[in-house]
């Protein structure tokens, strides 16, 4: 197994074999179901997975089965197992069957009409264990009708209006956790199904990521028969279904787990096997000795949820978003209780705790929040809780404020509350910055950058928004690093620093 | 122990790779603040299982009791170390349908069956359904008499059955026993969305499926604390939900065949 670990842990009662388990289901597909396997094979080529497929055929009345088992006997080196559904089953129904018969610890439907090209595949299994759930999302599709492309947005529009949750598209085919699927999904649903299984796990507090593809052009014109009676009724259901949950969470809200422990001092993380190969190792140079002796120690620090994305992805990022920490320290130096409000991962706070008297971080993502906790360092300890500052202030006295990325994931009509809520637990004189992306900025991001920035300032929207609670506002204009006075229109990234609360 | 399943597994079933099965049955107690009781449900369950020649281990879940009920479940398995007892501590009230799907995936019987962990059922009860074992894909109990239920009470219990007999089309005694099921049917079919209303919900899908099962009558047991009055809003609100589920799956499997 070469998946990254996780938090949590296999349940005791199912089997976890291989990484990944890829599900083909087939009706009629003797013509494409030869060269889906092919192309899954060249994508996971690339990939340093273990795996297995599992071709379902969903009662074909051509040869699928018979291609598929003459397949299997002459490449005896591919994992690949047939199953034949006694009748059709439909796609949701063989989607969780497949889940119990999977070993595999994810688990990724792929059509069995060889429309995906090896590239977006890749894509989407290359990320596998980077968040319980990596959907696909299709920024722009080609050779779709108008009036399909209304009923796709729509569609997801009511999902995400019923659900409260976000997505870009709920009927791509995202990689799940098997076990989520096996657990979580219901077969009750066609059509609906994916919305359905989404939902409910990000209920559940599901970690994922989107991640926008090229569109995928259909050549033959499957999709037509979409909108038709037993389609509606299940959809319908499937949102009913949806809407309960909502106001289920909204009436029947999830009982806190009472008193929070403080957060355990946590143990030292294993050494990882090259630190065993280092382990009677010295340095040639004397004074980097005491590097190897900390991390025997202490054993070695991890990145944050976000931060380890970014490395991933994206490294040189990670120097932008540290340096917009440096310059909050700079400002907060020696006050004496600062509060930062959506801290994400909370990697930078450091730099911050670094300069300040006492800092507490909140975040509205309890998972986020857990992933702080864990990885808490003794000696750089900081208050870290999940708070939402649309639902109220956060208690306590601050001298500092600062939420750094926070204000463009906020909705233009929730903004006032948002800000004057973390103006309420402002001392007299107290300090708040405000950093996000320019509304100039967004031109040049991509499409995983821009998910969820509804609400990116220009140096005059900013300085409009915090002169409504402050005296004082001082507008910053950043490039990558570099923090400076320049002409706010081509600044990148702004930070607005506000004092002299006007209701004080 | 032996971990060869004593009940030979359904040739048209095949136990699929992905789930893992190595005992014959497994129990799940559910706890809520039941210090007083829960020992004695666990001695009850050690007299059964002396009595029924099969592997098995018991699950309990403590689901955010707040009184001594985990300490006290730590100790017994701590003096009865032969007797495969874990404790799995939900980190806050789930209920009982969720924590019931959630310990099918954490457990590693053929069989399930949920006991209640404030020790009402009798030691001779559980043996007689745990006796049915294998004979079907569900064993059903039902109490064909009931001392100490009031007259109001038996007549919900009793409507409560004709409506789900009536839209799920079929005709059992009893929904609300506690059933023993094959564990993987729970993982595979129960919805963790329903409260109340989950046993119907379970058993009516079940028989969408084609499961077999048995009727079983038991003597009707003394409730010797009172649990509470069922019938509130909540309740109310998921029950509807479950009944109304219940009858799309009819009305499709009517139109649309199944």
């Amino acid at each position: 197994m070469t998946t990254p670990a996780r938090q949590w842990s296999t349940p005791d009662g199912i089997r976890e074999e291989l990484d990944l388990t890829l599900f083909i289901p087939c009706l009629n597909e003797e013509k494409c179901v030869v060269p889906t396997i092919e192309t899954v094979r060249a994508a996971m080529d690339g990939l340093a997975y273990s795996y297995e497929i599992l071709v379902t055929d969903d009662g074909s009345r051509d040869r699928t089965a018979n291609v598929v088992e003459e397949y299997i006997q002459a490449n005896p080196g591919v994992s690949v197992r047939l199953h034949r559904n006694p009748g059709n089953s439909g796609l949701a129904r063989s989607f969780v069957d497949a889940s119990f018969r999977g070993r595999g610890r994810y688990l990724r439907l792929i059509c069995g009409d060889n429309v995906e090209p090896k590239e977006s595949m890749a894509a989407i299994l290359g990320r596998l264990g980077q968040a319980d759930i990596i959907i696909p999302y299709y920024p722009v599709v080609p050779g779709k009708s108008a009036s399909r492309l209304f009923i796709s947005s729509f569609y997801t529009r009511i999902v995400n209006l019923l659900s409260g949750h976000r997505l870009h598209y709920y009927n791509g085919h995202p990689l799940y956790r098997r076990y989520d699927v096996m657990r979580w999904a219901s077969y009750n649903y066609g059509f609906g199904f994916q919305a359905d299984l989404l939902t409910t796990l990000l209920d559940e507090g599901a970690m994922h990521q989107e991640l926008a593809l090229a569109a995928v052009h259909r050549e033959k014109g499957r999709g037509t028969s979409s909108v038709n009676l037993r389609n509606f009724l299940s959809v319908t259901s499937s949102l009913l279904e949806i809407t309960s949950r909502r106001l289920k969470r909204y009436f029947y809200p999830p009982k806190p787990a009472g008193p929070v422990a403080p957060p355990a001092v946590p143990a030292p993380l294993p050494p990882s096997a090259p630190l065993h190969i280092m382990n009677d190792a010295t340095t040639r140079e004397p004074q980097y000795q005491h590097s190897l002796e900390l991390v025997k120690e202490s054993g070695p620090a991890s990145l944050g949820l976000m931060t380890n994305q970014a490395w991933h992805d994206d490294p040189r990022h990670l120097v932008f978003t540290l340096s917009r920490y440096k310059f909050v320290a700079k400002m907060l130096a020696d006050r004496a209780h600062v509060l930062e409000v959506g801290c994400g991962d909370a990697f930078g706070t450091r730099i911050v705790a670094q300069s300040v008297k006492r800092l507490t971080a909140t975040d509205f993502d309890p998972v986020f929040v857990a992933d702080v906790t864990r990885r808490m360092d003794p000696q750089w300890r900081f208050e870290c809780k999940a708070h939402d500052m649309l639902s109220g202030p956060f208690p306590g006295r601050y001298d500092g404020a600062y939420a750094l990325d926070v204000i463009e994931h906020i909705e233009p009509k929730d903004e006032q509350n948002f800000v004057s809520n973390i103006v309420k637990s402002l001392t007299r004189e107290g300090v708040l910055l405000l950093g996000c992306p320019s509304l100039q900025s967004q031109a040049y991001a991509s499409p995983p950058s821009k998910a969820g920035h509804v609400n990116c300032k220009t140096g005059d929207t900013m300085r409009t928004l915090l002169s409504q609670y402050f005296h004082n506002v001082f507008i910053f204009s950043m490039n990558d690093e570099v923090v400076h006075t320049g002409y706010t229109p081509m600044a990148h990234y702004l930070i607005g620093v506000a004092c002299t609360r006007k209701d004080a | 122990m032996n971990t060869t399943p004593a009940v030979p597994p359904r040739d048209d079933e095949p136990v699929p790779p992905g789930v893992v099965e190595a005992l014959d049955l497994t129990m799940f107690v559910p706890c809520y603040n039941e210090e007083a009781r829960i020992t004695g449900t666990l001695e009850t369950i050690k007299a059964a299982m002396a009595e029924v020649p099969c592997t098995y281990e018991v699950i309990v879940v403590d689901d955010g009791s707040n009184d001594r009920t985990a300490a006290v479940i730590e100790e017994f398995c701590r003096t009865n170390p032969d007797m495969p007892v874990r404790l799995h501590k939900n980190q806050r009230n789930l209920g009982l349908s969720r924590s019931f799907v959630d310990t099918a995936f954490r457990s590693r019987g053929r069989y399930y069956r949920l006991v209640c962990g404030d020790n009402v059922e009798p030691r001779g009860s559980m043996v007689k359904i745990l006796r049915a074992i294998g004979s079907a894909d569900i064993i059903i109990p039902y109490y064909p008499v009931l001392p100490g239920k009031s007259g109001v009470r038996k007549f919900i219990s009793r409507l409560y059955t004709t409506l789900v007999d009536l839209l799920g089309g079929y005709r059992i005694n009893y929904y609300n026993g506690c059933a023993l099921y094959r564990r993987f049917h729970v993982m595979r079919w129960a919805s963790y969305n329903y409260g109340f209303g989950f046993q119907a919900h379970l058993i009516t899908t079940l028989l969408d499926e084609g499961a077999t099962y048995t009727q079983v009558p038991l003597e009707g047991f003394h409730l010797t604390k009172d649990r509470g009055s069922p019938l509130n809003l909540r309740n109310f609100l998921s029950t509807g939900h479950t009944l109304i589920e219940i009858f799309i799956r009819r009305l499709r499997r009517t139109f649309y065949g199944n």
